[in-house]
């Protein structure tokens, strides 16, 4: 076996384009299991679009995208030529990958600890004890097994996301893709879901965060990858990527942050 | 002068059609709404011949009377070789016009769910008639309950058009006491009141439905 399924996720040359407007113009990145990797990068960058190609939200049109080694959405044979794989097989080679959504995504309808349990009992196929067991098991782990009762519209957007979390971890997922999960939250709402979030990283869950917070980004990842104009710009230790920054887009981007929040990092 | 005791000699004919109006009407009502589902998924298909198709249906039944519906399913139906009792034909012909209406008020309910619903569904892994089910159609049956209950307080309310295909009816009861009791004040009163109850049962049926499933 080639070394590519020791890689929790491996991106080649990865293209995607709305119409005329060419987003991911090409993206080479690994992620290793037990591998904290921040993406960051202004607007329009292609961020948000590159972690949805990831779990084929959005269908990549080049390149290639492997967990685990398997590639994505599509079937090679024997002379490369790509087909697309129906639905139901790729959301069965994405068992392993939770999304944490910006808007977090809850059903309206369930309470918080229907929420948790309706993907195991409706794709896991768990007895409902079982599931519910399960799902009040990882309630308690983000601190919202208290409000289980609760309907999604009646908690703060903090607890919200923490369930959504929750809802996540339920699945037992290798691999977590969060989107922007702090960006739709009053400020100071931000912390008890950022503290959920590095009590995973220090679990060992393999993570890949589309995130605004540097400070975060500073603290717990292992690799920091900038994107500027669908192009990773910059990638590395967070500590280089942050005080020895090379490329004059990520200098002018890091300075335009720490005017805006006052201080660096 | 006016003396509703002549109404009240003939109170079980009159309830009996008052029941024929109820059940009739809320059959139709239940048929038109699976009907109309249908119709909803197909106009938000992803085939463009399925989405033509239901919208030209929806526009046909929406843009043409009741009565004329009525009576081309009415005079239809046996020249096609198919002979049905005049139920039948009122049944079908209200099914049919209350799924095009139900079917819209459907489709704005689906489209008020966040697209980010059914991706964090399809992320999951539910397959699309799971997420149908368990994601979408419970909120827009909760969100379209209002629109719902308007909608089968017309349909009680235009069913009065089948006494015109000779289905006894409340319609039909009092226009026959009428014109043989020549008491047609009385009995079209009676009449009005009967289908204001049985409106107002549903109207508050809506309302504690609705209180009941709301979620915050």
């Amino acid at each position: 076996m080639s070394t590519n399924t020791q890689r929790a996720i491996k991106l080649v040359d990865l293209k995607k384009s709305f119409g005329d407007n060419q987003v991911l113009k090409g993206i080479d990145l690994d992620v290793n299991y037990g591998q904290v990797v921040c993406i960051i990068g202004g607007s329009g960058s292609g961020k948000s679009t590159m972690l949805r190609c990831i779990n084929f939200l959005e269908q990549y049109d080049g390149g290639e995208v492997l967990v685990s080694g398997k590639l994505i959405g599509y079937n090679s044979d024997a002379q490369g030529n790509l087909s697309s794989l129906p639905t139901r097989v790729v959301q069965q080679d994405l068992t392993d990958v939770c999304m944490v959504f910006q808007q977090f995504n809850l059903w309206p309808h369930m309470t918080v600890l229907e929420n948790v349990m309706s993907p195991l009992l409706r794709v896991r196929r768990l007895s409902k004890k079982e599931a519910c067991e399960k799902a009040l098991a990882v309630l308690s782990k983000v601190g919202m097994e208290h409000k289980q009762d609760a309907y999604p519209g009646q908690l703060s957007g903090g607890q919200q996301q923490r369930v959504a979390i929750a809802r996540s971890l339920g699945m037992d997922p290798k691999i977590m893709l969060f989107d922007e999960p702090t960006s739709a939250l009053d400020p100071e709402l931000v912390g008890e879901v950022l503290k959920v979030m590095q009590s995973l990283a220090q679990e060992g869950m393999t993570m890949v965060i589309v995130t605004h917070e540097m400070g975060f980004a500073a603290q717990v990842s292992d690799q920091v990858v900038f994107l500027a104009n669908g192009r990773i710009a910059e990638q590395g230790e967070p500590n280089r990527l942050f005080n020895e920054p090379q490329t004059d887009q990520l200098k002018s981007f890091l300075s335009t942050w720490s005017e805006r929040n006052g201080s660096m990092l | 002068m006016v003396d509703f005791s002549v109404v009240f000699d003939h109170t079980d004919s009159l309830l009996s059609g008052l029941w024929m109006t109820t059940w009739v009407s809320l059959l139709s009502i239940g048929i038109g709404f699976v009907l109309g589902a249908i119709l909803c998924l197909g106009r938000m298909s992803p085939r463009g011949w399925l989405r033509n198709v239901c919208a030209v249906y929806i526009s046909l039944l929406r843009g043409t009377p009741l009565l004329v519906q009525l009576a081309i399913v009415f005079y239809f139906l046996p020249l096609a070789g198919i002979d049905i009792p005049s139920i039948a034909a009122a049944i079908i012909a209200l099914s049919m016009n209350t799924a095009a209406f139900q079917s819209e008020i459907l489709r704005g309910g689906f489209q008020m769910i966040p697209a980010g619903q059914r991706e964090a569904a399809w992320s999951f892994g539910y397959s699309p008639l799971q997420r149908l089910y368990f994601i979408e159609l419970p909120q827009v049956v909760r969100r379209t309950i209002p629109s719902l209950v308007n909608e089968t307080i017309d349909i009680i309310k235009n069913s009065a058009l089948i006494s015109t295909i000779a289905v006894t009816d409340l319609m039909r009861i009092v226009q026959t006491y009428s014109s043989t009791t020549y008491r047609p004040i009385e009995f079209f009163v009676a009449a009005g009141l009967l289908y204001l109850l049985l409106t107002s049962c549903i109207s508050l049926l809506g309302r504690y439905i609705e209180s009941r499933l709301t979620t915050h």
